[in-house]
């Protein structure tokens, strides 16, 4: 059987594998050793070349990962502005501070339409798209190639009617967004 | 844990039989045992290491800290002693990590005397990828990456940190084990930056034992000014070993924070609430 279990039995083990993927932290100084490894170690955080080791770290840090996915499902994870309008009006998706310029673009037009600002891109909540599956949708982002627009699409299926895209270096402007989205929901 | 002694690891040690990292790690723990007889406990003595053959200590050594990147512990060891100054702080580094990958760090710790301990595994070569050359080797040096001879000048580590400020600085020898240990009790107990270069053979690329066995020898004093303390640490036929420079100023965490521990002293969730609440006030208005 592998060393460390043998040698580190009833000690504090910072990279605990659990099935949650999340282990205890402690803080120096304590009678534990606490280490942290930028390389593949066993729970001890010693570094280690064992295959069966590296691979349950790695499935430790899925679980974890599915552990954060649990925790943002009760968290806030989208902004949905204009929700008032209804499940028939249409969607604009963007994300980051491009949101405010459509927010402002939409004020300024006084054109009727939600905005879906997810705050995660990693995890995605796709778990809050749902609703917004079958539904008229455009997508607005500073990018060339369409990388938000694609990420929507990788991770919740969703294929957005139209795009809207900048990549001059400059935010957008909002009178000529708004002739854009107004042209784009038409 | 059923291991040789308390201060080192189950972690089965792969330097080569004759390594001169054998030295530093016998000398490191030596030390570590001197710091608790004066009263410093071994629970608040945090380490870090590069990546190399050198950093390979981080895992035999049974302390707290960060296996960090290549040439980044020196960084790594200036945010631990932000985030807990009460603690002792030591990184590992090798020649190529530090002179090399890690260099700006080590200045610019030198230049704001941050109160941690560098430690310069010295050997010459980039060990664990079989020997290239490093900042260090000297002009003419062979190996995998300069096959007819190194055409570069090297770096004076010494020169170096003592140019950005460093406060305490010494060279030692990994096979001089009792002074290696005096060394670095002397400079984890200095307060501000401390740099010691360990000149280390590497038995299979470098083996400079005959050499620093002939032609080292210890300096019978501490030089009064940084010149002095270049002038004691110049190599030329012989090697000098010992403490070159010691000077007393004002630490980086105590200049930034004021005598706050962050970590002790970090506040409860609902202050921290509170005191965002009025800030926000304020540039509400």
């Amino acid at each position: 059987m592998l060393d460390y279990l043998k040698h580190t039995e009833g000690e504090y083990l910072r990279c605990k594998l659990t099935d949650s993927g999340v282990s205890s932290l402690k803080f120096p100084p304590t009678d534990s050793i606490i280490k942290f490894s930028s390389y593949e170690h066993d729970e001890y955080g010693v570094s280690t070349e064992d295959p069966v080791m590296i691979s349950k770290m790695h499935e430790k840090r899925l679980k974890k990962y599915n552990s954060i996915v649990e925790k943002l499902k009760t968290m806030k994870t989208v902004n949905v502005y204009n929700a008032s309008l209804g499940k028939d009006s249409p969607v604009i998706f963007t994300y980051g501070s491009t949101t405010m310029s459509v927010l402002e673009a939409l004020k300024f037009g006084n054109i009727k339409a939600r905005v879906v600002q997810p705050i995660y891109l990693e995890p995605f909540p796709v778990w809050e798209f749902d609703n917004f599956a079958n539904t008229k949708s455009i997508v607005v982002e500073q990018s060339v190639m369409g990388s938000f627009e694609r990420l929507l699409k990788e991770k919740t299926g969703i294929n957005a009617s139209k795009y809207i895209r900048k990549y001059d270096g400059k935010p957008f402007e909002i009178e000529t967004l708004s002739k854009e989205i107004r042209e784009a929901l038409s | 844990m059923s291991v040789k002694d308390a201060l080192t690891t189950y972690a089965e040690n792969t330097w080569c039989p004759g390594c001169g990292n054998f030295g530093i790690f016998t000398a490191f723990k030596n030390a570590v045992k001197e710091l608790e007889n004066r009263g410093v406990k071994s629970s608040h003595i945090l380490i870090t290491a590069g990546i190399g053959c050198h950093g390979k200590i981080f895992d035999y050594l049974n302390l707290s800290g960060f296996y960090s990147l290549h040439g980044r512990a020196v960084a790594t060891a200036q945010g631990m002693k932000l985030g807990n100054p009460d603690l002792y702080v030591v990184a590992f580094v090798g020649d190529g990590d530090a002179m090399g990958e890690g260099l700006e760090h080590v200045l610019f710790a030198a230049k704001r005397n941050a109160d941690i301990t560098v430690i310069m595994h010295n050997n010459g070569v980039y060990g664990l990828t079989t020997g290239q050359f490093t900042p260090v080797s000297p002009k003419g040096f062979k190996g995998p990456s300069t096959p007819f001879g190194s055409v570069e000048e090297p770096l004076n580590p010494i020169k170096l940190v003592l140019d950005a400020n460093a406060t305490f600085v010494a060279r030692g020898y990994s096979a001089k084990i009792k002074e290696l240990t005096n060394i670095f009790v002397e400079a984890i107990l200095h307060k501000g930056f401390s740099f010691v270069d360990v000149l280390q053979p590497c038995v299979s690329f470098n083996d400079t034992y005959e050499v620093y066995n002939k032609n080292t020898f210890f300096v019978d004093r501490i030089g009064k000014t940084k010149e002095e303390a270049v002038e004691l640490s110049t190599v030329s036929e012989k090697i000098p070993l010992g403490i070159f420079y010691k000077e007393d100023k004002p630490v980086y965490h105590e200049l930034v924070l004021e005598g706050k521990n962050l970590f002790t002293g970090s506040l409860t969730k609902e202050e921290r609430v509170k005191r965002i609440k009025e800030l926000l006030k304020i540039y509400c208005l």
